[in-house]
C-alpha cells in the first residue's frame, strides 16, 4: 500500500517504524482524515437545505443500506465504480491520469450491447457469447484510450486534456450511433436487448432485484491487480517506471512501453465496466447510460491512495453515495448534486495529505515542546524546511 | 606528481599586504543546527573580518553550506547568535539578509531560465518609472557594474541558453547590483574549466580591492591557497581550525579536513594513497579493443550538446578518462554509450558486435554499465527500500523470481550481504534508501551498478559527493577491476580526478574529441588548451 | 459576404469566454501552478453571475459576482495545492467536481428548480452600451455588430493589458520569476506564496468572468454543466499558445472559430446529426494538438513548489 499522491511535492523525510501496524496506519490515515473532513461538510449542506444537521448523513445511510433493495442497488453499483477506480489506479501506477473512463465505459457498453444484441450473435452458444461480449467492451475501451497515450508520448500533450475531449466526443458518438445504425429502430435511442446467452443471471436474491456475480467478479479482479503489482517482477517494473522513470530506464526497464500498456489496461477496465453494466444490470445500452461512473472512478482511486488492493473499500463508499442520490432528493429534499460536493471534499482532503500530515506533525511536536524527550531517530525539529 | 602552482606567488603576496580592519564584519557564535538526527552544525563560532577573503573548507557534509545558509536566512539556527558589524541580527528570510547587505551565490545556481539575463539580475529590485519597470535605467546600472569587474554577460539572452560561467556571472551581478558588501560563494569553481577558474580568482581579488568581504566555500585547496587570506576548517559539523592562510600549509589543512588533526610530519594519506592507486599496471602489448566508437553523431541529451563524429577506442582493462567543460558533450557521450541518447549516424561496437541500436537492457546484459553523476535521481529509487533498490535491474533474474513471482526473501538476503560487503551504515534493509547519508547512497548505487557480470563501466563524476576516504577506496576498486579486464570510461569536469585515476586522458570540445594522451605525457596545460579548443597548435 | 461577416462575429462571440478563461489560466500557470480547474472557475462564475444579477437586478453586478465566484475557486486551489501540497492536477479535478456540485445544489436551493434557472437581466450589447454612455436614444440593433455583448471588445483588449502587465511591470516579472524558479525567487526576496496566490485569485476572477459571459452575456440563464468542457479548451489554448499572451490569444480565437464554424456547419448540413457538430470543436482541437507545432516550453518550475 504505497503513497503515490504527492508526486509533485517533496516529502520531508521518512518517519515511523516499519512494523506492519504502523504501515497500515500510515496508509489508512489519509483516507480516514478525508472522511472525517467530509462529515462537517455534510452537516453544512444539510442545514443550508433547510433540513436538520444530520439529515444528509442519515439520508445517505438510509439510501445506501437502509433496505434490502437499497443494499442490492449499492452492491450492484460497486461493479462499475470498483472497475473504473481500478482503471484510474492502474494508469496512475505509471503516473498517468486517465480521466477518460466515462467515455471508455460508454463506448465499451455500447460495443458489447451492439455485439450481443445482433441477430447473428444471438445464435452463438452462451459459452462463447458471454466472454466475447465482455472482451468487446474491454477492447473498445482500450482502443478509445490509445490516442491519449500516443499523443502524450509522441507529442507531449497532457493525457488529462486528451481524455477529457475524448469523453465529450464519445458521448456524442454514442448518441449518434444509438439513434442510428446501432439502435433498435425506435426513436428512443437504445440498442436491442442482448441475447440470453450474454446475460448474467442473479445468483443471490437480495431485495426485489437480486444480485449477480458481477460485484464479486470486480472485487476479485481488484485483488488480482494488487497481487500482480506487488508480487511479480512486472508489477515491480511498472511501479519503478512510475515513481522514478529515469532510474528505471537506466536499469533497463522499458518505461514508455509500460506506460502504454498500463494506459491501455486502464481503458480496457473502464470498457469492461461498461460491458458488465450491460450484461448484468440493464441488458441493453441506452442514452445517458452512465450517471458519471467514470468520474466517480477518479475519486474511488485516489481515496484508496491509488492502491488497487483498497479500491473495493472506497468503491463501496462511493457506491453508497450514488445509490442514495434519489432517496436524498425525494425523501430529504436535498439536491443530488450535493454528492459531488462530498466527493470533492473527500478528494481534496486526500490530495492534501502531505500538507495535513505536516501540519498535524507540527501540532503534535509543538504540544510536546515543553520538556521534549530525545527520541533519537524520530526527533522532528518542527520546522518546515527541507534538508540542505 | 604534477605540480603547477596557479599564480600562487602573485596572490600570496597580495594576501600579505591586505589590510584587515580588525573588527569582524560577520560574527557567528555557537551556531547549532540539526535536521532530524543529523547534526549539521555543532556550536560553530566563526568570525569574518571586513575586506578579507575568508575560505570555509571541509569535506562534503561537514556543514559549510548549512552554516552559510543560516547566515543568508534560508534556515534559522537551533541556537547561537549572529552579529553583523557588531549589531545582533536574526534573518528569517533571504530578503532580510539581502537588505542587510549580504549576497549569496549558491552551488546550485538559482537562475530563471526563461527570463533574460538582465531580468535575472534585477528581479526583486527593479527600478520603476511611472509604475512600470525602467528597463533603460536597469540596463545602465547593471552594465556599469559589469564593466567595472570585467563581466561580459549578454544581457538580452534567456538565461537558460547561457553557459555555466555566464550563469554564475548572473548570480554575482545580482548580489553586486543589490549593493551587497558581504558575498557568500558556495563552491563557485567546481564546474568551471581551468581558464575560467583563473578569471574567477582574478575577479575575487578585484572585489576585495573594492572593499567587499568574501566568504568562499570550497573544497579545492589549490584555489583556496591562491586567493584566500584566512581559512576556517569544518569537520563533521564542528569548527576545528581558523587562522591565516600564511600560517598553515596545504598538507596541514588537508590533514585537518580528513583526520581532524594536523600531522605535518607525516605525508598526508590522501595524496600517497591516490598516487599508489594510480600506478598503471605494466602492459607489454595492447589488448584487444573492447569498445569502439566510430564517427558517432548523436542528438543533444538533456542540457548537453550533441556528439559530432566522435571516435574512440577502449581496450579491455583500460581506464580512459574524458574531461571537458560542462556542456561540451560529455553527458551525451555517456548516455549514447549506454543507449539513452538518440544516435544520428556512426556506430558503436562492443566486443566485435554492433551495439548501436540495442536496447539498454541488452547492453546491461552484455556487461555495459553506467554510474550517473546524480545517483539518487538517475540510478536509485529514493522512496523505496534498500531491498527494492538492489532488486532494481535484477527483478527478472532467476535468482529473484520463480514462476512469475518475486522472491522477496532471496532479495532481502542478497541486499544485506551486499550492504555488508560495501560497509554501508544502515538501519534496516526495509528502510528507504533516502534515509542513508549521501556517501552511503553512492555506495549502494555503485554496488548495484557493479552487480552481475561487468565488462565495461562508464563512471560519471565519480568523486562527486564522496569524501576523500571513499574516493581513495573507489580508486582502489577501479584499479582492481581493471586488472581483471574490466574497462572504464571516467567522465569528469575535474582534471585532477582524471589525472590521478586514468591510464589515458582525453578532452571533449564541442562534441568532438579534442585529443587524447597517455598519463605520462599529460599535463594540466595541455588539457586546458584542449578545453579551449586549441588542437595541436591550431585554433578551432 | 454577410455569411463571412456573421461567421466572423460569431467567432468573436464564441472566443470571448475562451479568451478570458485562458488568460486566467495563463496567469496561474506562469506563476508555476498547474491549473486545470478553469472549468470549475467558469462554472461557478456563470452561476455567481446569474445569482447576483437575479438578486440585484443589475447585470454589471452580476458580472462582478461571476468574477468573485471564480476567485473563490482560485483561492481554494491555491490553498490545497500550495499549502497542503496536493498534486495540482488532482486538486484541479476535485475543484471542478466541487463546482459542479455546488452550482447544482445552489441552483436547487436558491431557485427551487433542477436543470435551468429562470431568466435574469443580461449584459448589454456594444451598441446599447455606447448609446447608453453617450446618452443617445437607443437605436434598434440593425447592424449585427451592435448585438455583440460588450464583453467581446473587453476580452480582446485584455490581451494587450496582459502583455504589458507580464513584460513591463514589476508584478509581471515577479510572477514569471516564481514560475521559473521558486527557490531562486525566495532567495531574491520575493514572497512566492503571496505572488502565486494573487495569480490564482486574479486568474480565477478572469475565468469567472469568462463563465459569466456564458450565462449573462449570451443567454440570460444558468444551465447545469453549461461550460461543457470549455475550461479544458482554455487549458489547451494556454499550452498551444506556448504560455505567451499573443500565442494564447491566437489559440483561443482559433478554438472560438472552430465552435462558430461547427455551429454554422450544423445549419448548412442539416442531414448530419447535430451531435457531430457538438463534438467537432473538440475533434478539431485534438487535431491541432496532434500537429504538434514545435517544442512547447512551459514555465520551468510549473508544478514545483
Amino acid at each position: 500500500m504505497k503513497r503515490n499522491m504527492a508526486a509533485d511535492s517533496p516529502r520531508a523525510g521518512a518517519s515511523g517504524g516499519d512494523r506492519a501496524w504502523d504501515r497500515l496506519l500510515e496508509s489508512v490515515s489519509g483516507p480516514l482524515v478525508a472522511c472525517a473532513a467530509a462529515l462537517p461538510v455534510c452537516v453544512v449542506i444539510s442545514l443550508s437545505a433547510g433540513a436538520g444537521p444530520f439529515d444528509l448523513i442519515a439520508g445517505l445511510w438510509k439510501g445506501a443500506w437502509g433496505s434490502a433493495d437499497a443494499s442490492a442497488a449499492t452492491l450492484g453499483k460497486l461493479t462499475p465504480l470498483l472497475l473504473t477506480g481500478l482503471a484510474v489506479s492502474m494508469a496512475y501506477q505509471a503516473r498517468l491520469l486517465n480521466i477518460g473512463c466515462e467515455g471508455q465505459l460508454m463506448l465499451g457498453a455500447l460495443a458489447s450491447a451492439a455485439l450481443a444484441s445482433a441477430a447473428s450473435a444471438k445464435s452463438l452458444p452462451a459459452s462463447l457469447l458471454a466472454p466475447l461480449t465482455l472482451i468487446a467492451g474491454a477492447v473498445i475501451g482500450a482502443a478509445w484510450a490509445y490516442p491519449a497515450v500516443w499523443l502524450k508520448q509522441k507529442r507531449g500533450v497532457h493525457e488529462v486534456i486528451t481524455t477529457i475531449f475524448m469523453n465529450t466526443i464519445a458521448i456524442h458518438l454514442c448518441e449518434i450511433l444509438v439513434l442510428g445504425p446501432l439502435g433498435d429502430g425506435t426513436a428512443i435511442g437504445r440498442t436491442g436487448e442482448i441475447g440470453d446467452g450474454a446475460v448474467w443471471p442473479p445468483v443471490w436474491q437480495y431485495g426485489a432485484m437480486g444480485l449477480t456475480a458481477a460485484p464479486f467478479f470486480a472485487v476479485v479482479l481488484g485483488f488480482l491487480a494488487h497481487f500482480w503489482l506487488s508480487g511479480t517482477p512486472w508489477g515491480f517494473e511498472v511501479k519503478a517506471a512510475g515513481c522514478n522513470p529515469e532510474s528505471a530506464r537506466a536499469a533497463g526497464i522499458e518505461v514508455e512501453r509500460w506506460q502504454k500498456r498500463m494506459f491501455l489496461l486502464s481503458g480496457a477496465l473502464a470498457g469492461l465496466a461498461g460491458a458488465l453494466e450491460v450484461v448484468a444490470v440493464h441488458h441493453r445500452f441506452y442514452r445517458a447510460f452512465s450517471p458519471g461512473y467514470g468520474f466517480d472512478g477518479i475519486t474511488a482511486a485516489f481515496l484508496a491512495n491509488a492502491a488497487p488492493g483498497w479500491v473495493w473499500l472506497s468503491g463501496l463508499l462511493l457506491a453508497g453515495l450514488r445509490a442514495a442520490d434519489k432517496w436524498l432528493q425525494l425523501a430529504v429534499g436535498i439536491s443530488p448534486s450535493s454528492i459531488y460536493i462530498i466527493q470533492a471534499c473527500l478528494l481534496l482532503s486526500v490530495a492534501g495529505q502531505p500538507g495535513i500530515r505536516d501540519g498535524l506533525g507540527r501540532l503534535v511536536s509543538n504540544l510536546r515542546a515543553g520538556g521534549r524527550v530525545q527520541l533519537g531517530e524520530h526527533t522532528r525539529t518542527g520546522e518546515p524546511e527541507s534538508r540542505p | 606528481m604534477i605540480q603547477k602552482p596557479l599564480h600562487s606567488m602573485k596572490f600570496t603576496s597580495n594576501a600579505m599586504q591586505t589590510e584587515l580592519t580588525g573588527k569582524p564584519v560577520v560574527e557567528m557564535r555557537d551556531i547549532s543546527k540539526r535536521f532530524g538526527s543529523l547534526r549539521a552544525n555543532r556550536e560553530v563560532s566563526l568570525a569574518v573580518m571586513g575586506g578579507e577573503i575568508h575560505a570555509l573548507v571541509g569535506e562534503n557534509g561537514a556543514g559549510k553550506s548549512t552554516l552559510m545558509k543560516i547566515l543568508y536566512g534560508h534556515f534559522s539556527p537551533d541556537s547561537g547568535t549572529i552579529r553583523l558589524n557588531g549589531e545582533p541580527v536574526r534573518f528569517r528570510h533571504p530578503r532580510e539578509a539581502l537588505k542587510a547587505g549580504i549576497g549569496m551565490v549558491h552551488q546550485q545556481l538559482l537562475i530563471f531560465p526563461q527570463l533574460t539575463a538582465l531580468e535575472n539580475v534585477i528581479v526583486g529590485n527593479e527600478p520603476v518609472h511611472r509604475g512600470f519597470i525602467d528597463r533603460r535605467r536597469a540596463l545602465e546600472k547593471v552594465a556599469e557594474i559589469a564593466a567595472r569587474f570585467g563581466f561580459n554577460l549578454p544581457m538580452n539572452t534567456n538565461a537558460g541558453q547561457l553557459s555555466f560561467a555566464f550563469r554564475q556571472q548572473i548570480e554575482l551581478l545580482r548580489a553586486l547590483y543589490r549593493g551587497s558588501k558581504v558575498l557568500i560563494l558556495d563552491e563557485p569553481t567546481s564546474l568551471l574549466a581551468p581558464f575560467e577558474v583563473d578569471r574567477f580568482l582574478d575577479l575575487l581579488i578585484a572585489l576585495r580591492r573594492t572593499g567587499h568581504t568574501i566568504i568562499l566555500i570550497s573544497h579545492r585547496l589549490r584555489e583556496v591557497f591562491a586567493a584566500a587570506d584566512r581559512v576556517s576548517v569544518l569537520r563533521r559539523g564542528k569548527l576545528i581550525h581558523t587562522g591565516f592562510i600564511a600560517g598553515i600549509s596545504r598538507e596541514e589543512v588537508a590533514d585537518l579536513i580528513v583526520n581532524g588533526e594536523s600531522r605535518s610530519a607525516v605525508e598526508p594519506q590522501s595524496r600517497l594513497a591516490v598516487a599508489e592507486a594510480s600506478v598503471p599496471s605494466d602492459r607489454t602489448e595492447r589488448p584487444k579493443d573492447l569498445l569502439v566508437l566510430d564517427n558517432l553523431s548523436a542528438d543533444p541529451s538533456g542540457n548537453d550538446i550533441g556528439l559530432e563524429s566522435f571516435s574512440l577506442r577502449i581496450a579491455a582493462g583500460e581506464i580512459v578518462g574524458l574531461g571537458g567543460v560542462v556542456g561540451n558533450g560529455l553527458s551525451t557521450l555517456a548516455r549514447a554509450i549506454f543507449g539513452m541518447a538518440a544516435i544520428r549516424c556512426g556506430t558503436i561496437h562492443f566486443d566485435g558486435r554492433d551495439f548501436t541500436a540495442l536496447s539498454i537492457r541488452d547492453r546491461i546484459d552484455a556487461g555495459i554499465r553506467l554510474l550517473p553523476s546524480n545517483p539518487m535521481e538517475e540510478a536509485l529509487l529514493p522512496e523505496r527500500s534498500l531491498v527494492d533498490n538492489f532488486l532494481l535491474g535484477s527483478q527478472r533474474s532467476p535468482a529473484f523470481q520463480r514462476c512469475g513471482l518475486l522472491r522477496k526473501e532471496a532479495a532481502t538476503v542478497y541486499a544485506a550481504r551486499q550492504l555488508e560487503i560495501q560497509k554501508v551504515r544502515y538501519e534496516k534493509v526495509s528502510r528507504p534508501v533516502s534515509s542513508l547519508s549521501g556517501g552511503n547512497q553512492q555506495k549502494v548505487a555503485l554496488a548495484r551498478v557493479l552487480a552481475g557480470p561487468v565488462r565495461f563501466v562508464v563512471l560519471e563524476q565519480p568523486g562527486r559527493g564522496l569524501d576523500l576516504k571513499a574516493r581513495v577506496e573507489l580508486g582502489r576498486r577501479v584499479r582492481a577491476l581493471s586488472r581483471e579486464g574490466v574497462a572504464f570510461l571516467v567522465i569528469s569536469h575535474d582534471p585532477e580526478e582524471l589525472l590521478t585515476l586514468c591510464d589515458r586522458v582525453g578532452i571533449m570540445y564541442r562534441g568532438r574529441l579534442a585529443g587524447t594522451t597517455t598519463i605520462g605525457e599529460a599535463s594540466p596545460e595541455l588539457l586546458a588548451r584542449w578545453m579551449l579548443g586549441v588542437k595541436n597548435g591550431e585554433h578551432d | 459576404m454577410t455569411t463571412l461577416l456573421n461567421l466572423f462575429l460569431l467567432s468573436l462571440a464564441k472566443s470571448t469566454p475562451l479568451l478570458l478563461a485562458s488568460f486566467g489560466g495563463l496567469l496561474s500557470e506562469l506563476s508555476g501552478v498547474i491549473n486545470f480547474a478553469i472549468e470549475g472557475m467558469m462554472l461557478v462564475g456563470a452561476f455567481g453571475a446569474i445569482w447576483t444579477a437575479w438578486a440585484t437586478g443589475s447585470p454589471w453586478l452580476g458580472l462582478l459576482g461571476g468574477g468573485f465566484g471564480g476567485l473563490v475557486i482560485g483561492f481554494l486551489h491555491a490553498v490545497v495545492s500550495l499549502k497542503l501540497k496536493a498534486n495540482q492536477i488532482v486538486s484541479s479535478i476535485a475543484l471542478n467536481l466541487l463546482a459542479a456540485g455546488i452550482t447544482g445544489t445552489l441552483l436547487n436551493q436558491v431557485f427551487n428548480v433542477y436543470g435551468t434557472s429562470p431568466a435574469v437581466p443580461k449584459l448589454p450589447g456594444i451598441g446599447e452600451t455606447f448609446s447608453g454612455v453617450l446618452g443617445l436614444p437607443a437605436r434598434p440593433s440593425s447592424s449585427v455588430g451592435e448585438g455583440l455583448s460588450i464583453l467581446v471588445p473587453i476580452a480582446l483588449a485584455a490581451c494587450i493589458v496582459l502583455w504589458v502587465l507580464l513584460h513591463r511591470s514589476r508584478y509581471g516579472l515577479h510572477l514569471r520569476a516564481c514560475g521559473e524558479n521558486p527557490g531562486g525567487a525566495e532567495a531574491a526576496g520575493l514572497a512566492v506564496w503571496r505572488v502565486r496566490l494573487s495569480a490564482l485569485l486574479a486568474g480565477g476572477f478572469l475565468a469567472g468572468i469568462g463563465g459569466a459571459y456564458l450565462a449573462i452575456g449570451e443567454l440570460s440563464q444558468f444551465v447545469e454543466q453549461m461550460t461543457q468542457g470549455r475550461g479544458y479548451l482554455a487549458v489547451a489554448a494556454v499550452i498551444l499558445g506556448r504560455w505567451r499572451p499573443a500565442g494564447v490569444t491566437a489559440a483561443a480565437l482559433l478554438f472560438g472559430f472552430s465552435e462558430a464554424f461547427s455551429e454554422w456547419l450544423g445549419i448548412q448540413w442539416v442531414q448530419v446529426p447535430s451531435q457531430f457538430f457538438l463534438a467537432l470543436p473538440y475533434l478539431l482541437c485534438l487535431l491541432v494538438l496532434l500537429l504538434g507545432l514545435g517544442k512547447r516550453q512551459h514555465p520551468s518550475a510549473l508544478g514545483r513548489l
